[in-house]
């Protein structure tokens, strides 16, 4: 691995343990339910 | 008796049939932008494009008797979810890079937890030192500057203090309550002079 790659991955990681995961989570399903559209075409 | 119509004439009937035809020639016609056609709906990326918003392109096929059947509802809306968890995630790791608490003040800042973080394994005492050293060093080179730009700013307010103001002699206000002409800065003086004279 290249240092700049190696850089990448040190600051991926770090930032990893940074987010907060289940507070990302209930925020991505709350805009899931209140803003998320999807178009379902029923075949027949 | 009916008449007899040719399959051409038939054809040109309008009407719900001639409609429904029209929709299914279209349909054959245009086969890569149909919904249950995957990778092929090539108007869709397009339109995504278009608009500028994050759009996922057609998933979770029911597979029936070897085909593809169309989407499922529930394997949408977990696509959904998990679009969205993609979305704030990195939304959160954008606005943690740009944190401007997480960014460095100056130089010396930097190398001073370079070397803080450096000498890990010395005593408390020792880091506190350090540290102390450090901070008395970054204020003994901002201390001229501070020092000159406060004289500057003192000599300011000094100045500024000690100018004579002239009293506002000719307001408008005034200038309408007396039913006379506003006389302005620029003219205060020969207003001055002229009433001198009377």
């Amino acid at each position: 691995m290249s240092v700049a790659d190696a850089f990448e991955y040190l600051i991926q990681e770090e930032e990893n343990k940074l987010l907060d995961m289940d507070q990302v989570t209930r925020t991505a399903v709350e805009r899931a339910e209140q803003m998320g559209i999807f178009f379902y075409r029923r075949d027949r | 008796m009916r008449p007899a119509c040719s399959r051409g004439a038939r054809n040109r009937v309008r009407g719900r049939n001639c409609l429904r035809r029209l929709g299914r020639r279209a349909a054959e016609k245009y086969s890569d932008d149909r919904s249950d056609r995957r990778r092929q709906n090539g108007n869709r990326a397009t339109l995504a494009r278009l608009a500028g918003c994050p759009f996922r392109k057609g998933g979770s096929f029911q597979v029936h008797r070897s085909r593809l059947r169309r989407p499922r509802r529930e394997s949408m809306v977990r696509d959904l979810v998990e679009t969205s968890i993609d979305m704030v995630r990195e939304e959160s790791s954008t606005k943690l890079r740009t944190a401007p608490s997480k960014r460095p003040r100056n130089a010396s800042s930097i190398f001073s937890a370079a070397f803080v973080s450096s000498r890990k394994g010395t005593s408390e005492t020792e880091l506190a030192q350090t540290t102390r050293a450090t901070q008395r060093t970054r204020e003994k080179s901002c201390a001229p500057n501070f020092a000159k730009a406060s004289s500057i700013s003192a000599w300011w307010i000094l100045k500024c203090a000690n100018a004579p103001c002239p009293p506002l002699k000719s307001s408008p206000t005034r200038a309408l309550r007396n039913g006379r002409q506003h006389q302005g800065h620029a003219f205060r003086h020969v207003g001055q002079q002229k009433r001198n004279a009377r």
